[in-house]
């Protein structure tokens, strides 16, 4: 399954880019997500409980970012297993101000599933993954509007 | 000729099914329903992976669940449970090992890796989610163009390539013909993968007494004698010590026509843990685990000359076989092969069939198996001929059929077609369809903007398998007759009946045979402890082999009561006649003597004549000296929505000749359902993988079967050409109108777009699918 979508944030790239890859904002964000723990070089573990076509099931899996490039660029990496099936891809995210002093967020990324999510659940996964992401960078733009500040500088 | 011994009364009568009446009320056994004391439950870990190493298998959270009594992997059992069985013999085929239970690799998504076994289903199934396995991801082979490049990964590096076997043919002068012939017609063919789906699926029961040292297994099987032989061999228990028993099979179509891994792991735990184990597959089992049917791309040429006379065929077959193989995989195409002139002289034929190995389920026998193949591939090349020609399709038709004086009739693939008589059976359909008057309604209803379309499909087919030399495990079919001491008639046969109705239409031979009451006729099957010795009920075979050995074996009971009724009335045993229940001689029917007298005479054995030992009963083994081959013609009259791609049949006919009818009930029956399935081929079936390996289509939500309302009202026929393969002169319905409706449907169809241009739409014809080409047809046009 490819992934694209285009979405703005009510914030300049250099928040938005501290929404994208911190480990917090990102729990905060990804929905059905139960922890995130770092387990070095920009990977985490993750626990994710989730629900495609009645058939839910809790997630662990790697998530790893890779190709950083600050405020511009990187990828998500993402590998997952539970007993309904595994789920393995990226995305390619790409920020790029707008004169709004918004920021563009552009993905591109490929999502594989397989096991028995892949043979009840793929009339509806496409949708189901659209409605994580929408509902991912609600909460992202969430965050912007209540003037969440880069952890770092905390 | 003679068919039958006898005033025949209940031959050729339309008898309801003596088997309804348990089913409708829900009183029969499947194996689900049995239930033995003690019973433990299986459950199956299945990969979710097409193709991938297993790097770890942790079965120990497993094990600790309250209530599991053993997990094993395919390490468990490697030494003790053989390779899952393939009977092909091909010349050159690689036969991959096949375990039970995967060992260090998967090569499909649903290969078992680990079975579980415990108290009930639930903690069975709760205890898969705690076995962990690692696995890596290997390169995954799904499309068959691509799976013989030799850049392809391999899916068995000890056979360097995924191509299974290659089999060639060359008849006639090919090259000649195509450099001859006015016309060369090329076209790709797909006869896509399909998903039987049986009403019940597989279930498996075994149990193993100790003491007595006896192993028997019920299972929801065709062939419960071959089951009994391989489990034998694949779990190393002799062979004489096992009862296979087929109880309430819910339909089958081929899927059941198989040994598969299921049945011989729960075979060796009920061994190894010395109580009942019960296996019931699930929906989702069925649709990964369970064998799919066809799945070939074909490339075909043809060479037909002006005036439609088809001189030369050149293809080359590919023939999915799926990841390994099962009892039969790589024969199947093979029929496609030698079926592929269908109904038609064509006297040159050049063909290369390759098998391939993909990273999916197995392909074997499903109704029709290699049949609807062929004859899809002929009868759309024919159709594609005639609109190049600008010719009626029936008229290229009839230009190609042998003649009636020319049976028995040998195509160039060496198959010889028993008896025929093509231009009857086709003109019979055409009159009952008023073919003439129906193209000018066509045309008449064209400029009314309607898309209407006329499918034709005349089929030659390939059944009642058969000689031994053509039937792997031998062809051969056994039957005993008995007649109890009070006079009731016991048939045994080794065939395997799962909703054909031989409880019905063997009795009915029987019933005229001995001259008694259908309701002192018991037909028994599926059991290998009351009939001993069997083949099983698949390739259209139980009436003419079965039908045979159970119609000779009571013949010789009967030859045998002749000759004691005539010791008893002083009479010449060959002037008796045997009617109503009762046995006299000829003429003299008021001094007729009971048929339960001479049967319990039989038994108390205190006045048998010096030649005779004591009993009734015989058992007749009938090998068959060849094929039979029915043959049909059906028409379809559709009409497509332009709007919706929405496919209307207004008019089904199917005029079929299988010989001899014991009961028209059933035949039409047959008939009906084998139409319903080649339509779904047509219409709405497809396995989907995706590139990755993965079924899409894994429930009966993504994978569409036709309801009731989208199969038509047939209008049904018949010709009877007897086939001299067999004393009944039968040749077998079972599945006609799957291999005649796929392409009649699909000829329609195209027929109906003609006026656009269209050619061929690739099969199923969804709605979708159709409206796509009839928007690119008129974006074509218009440009």
């Amino acid at each position: 399954m490819k992934i694209k979508g285009e979405y703005t944030v009510s914030a300049a790239p250099a928040r938005v880019w501290e929404y994208l890859t911190h480990p917090e904002y990102l729990q905060q964000c990804i929905p059905g997500c139960e922890g995130l723990k770092s387990i070095g070089d920009d990977a985490y573990e993750a626990v994710l409980n989730v629900g495609v076509a009645g058939i839910k099931g809790v997630y662990t899996g790697i998530v790893k970012m890779e190709n950083k490039q600050p405020l511009l660029a990187y990828r998500l990496v993402v590998e997952g297993a539970s007993k309904i099936g595994f789920i393995n891809g990226f995305c390619d995210f790409t920020l790029k101000e707008n004169e709004q002093n918004q920021t563009g967020v552009k993905l591109d990324g490929k999502l594989n599933v397989g096991g028995k999510l892949a043979r009840v659940g793929q009339r509806i996964i496409t949708g189901a993954a659209k409605m994580t992401i929408g509902k991912f960078f609600k909460g992202v733009e969430k965050l912007a509007k209540s003037g969440a500040i880069p952890l770092e500088s905390i | 000729m003679a068919t039958l011994a006898g005033p025949s009364r209940l031959i050729g009568a339309p008898i309801k099914r003596r088997e309804d009446p348990r089913l409708i009320q829900g009183l029969s056994h499947y194996v689900d329903d049995l239930k033995l004391v003690n019973t433990l439950h299986c459950a199956f870990l299945r990969s979710d992976y097409a193709h991938a190493e297993i790097e770890n298998i942790d079965t120990e959270a497993a094990k600790r669940l309250s209530g599991v009594v053993t997990v094993i992997t395919g390490e468990d059992i490697r030494e003790k449970v053989s390779s899952v069985p393939c009977a092909a013999e091909i010349e050159g085929l690689k036969i991959p090992n096949h375990p039970a239970l995967a060992v260090g690799r998967v090569r499909f998504v649903g290969e078992p890796v680990a079975a579980v076994v415990a108290t009930d289903p639930y903690i069975a199934r709760d205890a898969l989610d705690l076995i962990e396995i690692e696995y890596r991801e290997l390169p995954v082979v799904v499309d068959m163009d691509k799976a013989i490049e030799p850049d392809s990964p391999v899916i068995f590096e000890e056979f360097g390539d995924n191509i299974a076997f290659t089999m060639p043919l060359d008849a006639g002068d090919v090259d000649k013909a195509f450099a001859e012939a006015d016309h060369v017609i090329s076209h790709r063919l797909v006869n896509q993968r399909l998903i039987p789906i049986a009403m019940e699926p597989r279930g498996v029961l075994a149990e193993y007494l100790r003491g007595e040292g006896t192993l028997t297994v019920w299972s929801s099987t065709q062939i419960p004698h071959h089951l009994k032989t391989f489990l034998s061999l694949l779990v190393d228990f002799p062979e004489h010590r096992i009862r296979v028993i087929a109880p309430e099979v819910g339909g089958a179509f081929g899927s059941k026509l198989n040994v598969y891994a299921e049945e011989a792991v729960v075979a060796y735990l009920a061994i190894q843990l010395g109580k009942p184990v019960k296996w019931i597959e699930k929906r989702g089992e069925n649709f990964t685990s369970t064998i799919h049917g066809r799945d070939q791309i074909n490339y075909v040429e043809i060479a037909v000359n002006n005036d439609g006379t088809i001189t030369g065929l050149r293809a080359k077959l590919l023939a999915n076989m799926g990841a390994y193989y099962q009892l039969l995989t790589p024969i199947i195409p093979v029929l496609t092969y030698l079926m592929i002139p269908g109904a038609y002289k064509i006297p040159n034929i050049k063909l290369e069939l390759i098998g391939v190995l993909t990273n999916k389920m197995a392909t074997d026998a499903y109704r029709g198996a290699g049949r609807p193949e062929a004859t899809y591939i002929i009868e759309r090349m024919v159709d594609l001929a005639a609109q190049k020609l600008g010719m009626d399709p029936k008229d290229i038709r009839f230009k190609n059929f042998p003649q009636p004086d020319e049976f028995p009739f040998e195509i160039p693939t060496g198959i010889i077609y028993d008896s025929g008589n093509y231009q009857e059976t086709f003109n019979k359909a055409l009159g009952i369809i008023n073919y003439d008057d129906l193209r000018d309604q066509q045309s008449a209803r064209r400029k009314r903007g309607k898309y209407v379309g006329i499918g034709i499909c005349t089929y030659a087919e390939i059944s009642g398998f058969g000689p031994s030399i053509g039937v792997a495990g031998g062809g051969w079919e056994s039957s005993t007759v008995r007649i109890e001491r009070t006079g009731k008639v016991t048939v045994l046969t080794g065939v395997s009946p799962h909703g054909q109705g031989q409880e019905t239409s063997f009795a009915q031979i029987m019933a005229d045979e001995l001259g008694v009451d259908i309701d002192d006729i018991a037909v028994i099957h599926g059991d290998t402890g009351r009939q001993p010795q069997g083949i099983g009920t698949f390739g259209s075979r139980a009436t003419p082999v079965g039908g045979t050995a159970m119609l000779i074996a009571g013949r010789q009971v009967k030859d045998k009561m002749a000759k004691l009724t005539a010791h008893l009335l002083e009479a010449n045993p060959d002037d008796l006649v045997f009617e109503n229940g009762k046995i006299f001689v000829q003429g003299s029917p008021a001094q007729a003597v009971e048929f339960a007298t001479v049967a319990a005479a039989a038994h108390n054995a205190v006045n048998l004549p010096p030649d005779i030992e004591p009993g009734l009963e015989a058992t007749h083994f009938f090998e068959p000296e060849k094929f039979t081959n029915p043959f049909g013609a059906h028409i379809a009259i559709v009409e497509v929505d332009p709007d919706t791609g929405e496919i209307d049949i207004q008019r089904y006919v199917a005029v079929d000749d299988i010989g001899h009818i014991i009961n028209p009930l059933l035949v039409t029956g047959q008939v009906h359902g084998g139409i319903a399935q080649g339509l779904g081929q047509a219409l709405y079936e497809g396995a989907v993988y995706d590139e990755n390996g993965q079924l899409l289509t894994g429930s009966l939500m993504d994978y569409a079967v036709p309801k009731a309302t989208q199969v038509p009202s047939v209008e049904n026929d018949y010709t009877v050409t007897p086939s001299p393969a067999n004393p009944m002169g039968v040749k077998g319905v079972g599945e006609t109108g799957t291999i005649a409706s796929t392409a009649c449907i699909v000829n329609a169809v195209v027929d109906a777009l003609s006026p656009l241009g269209v050619k061929d739409i690739e099969m199923p014809l969804t709605p979708n699918r159709v409206w796509q080409v009839i928007e690119d047809a008129k974006k074509g046009v218009s440009e």
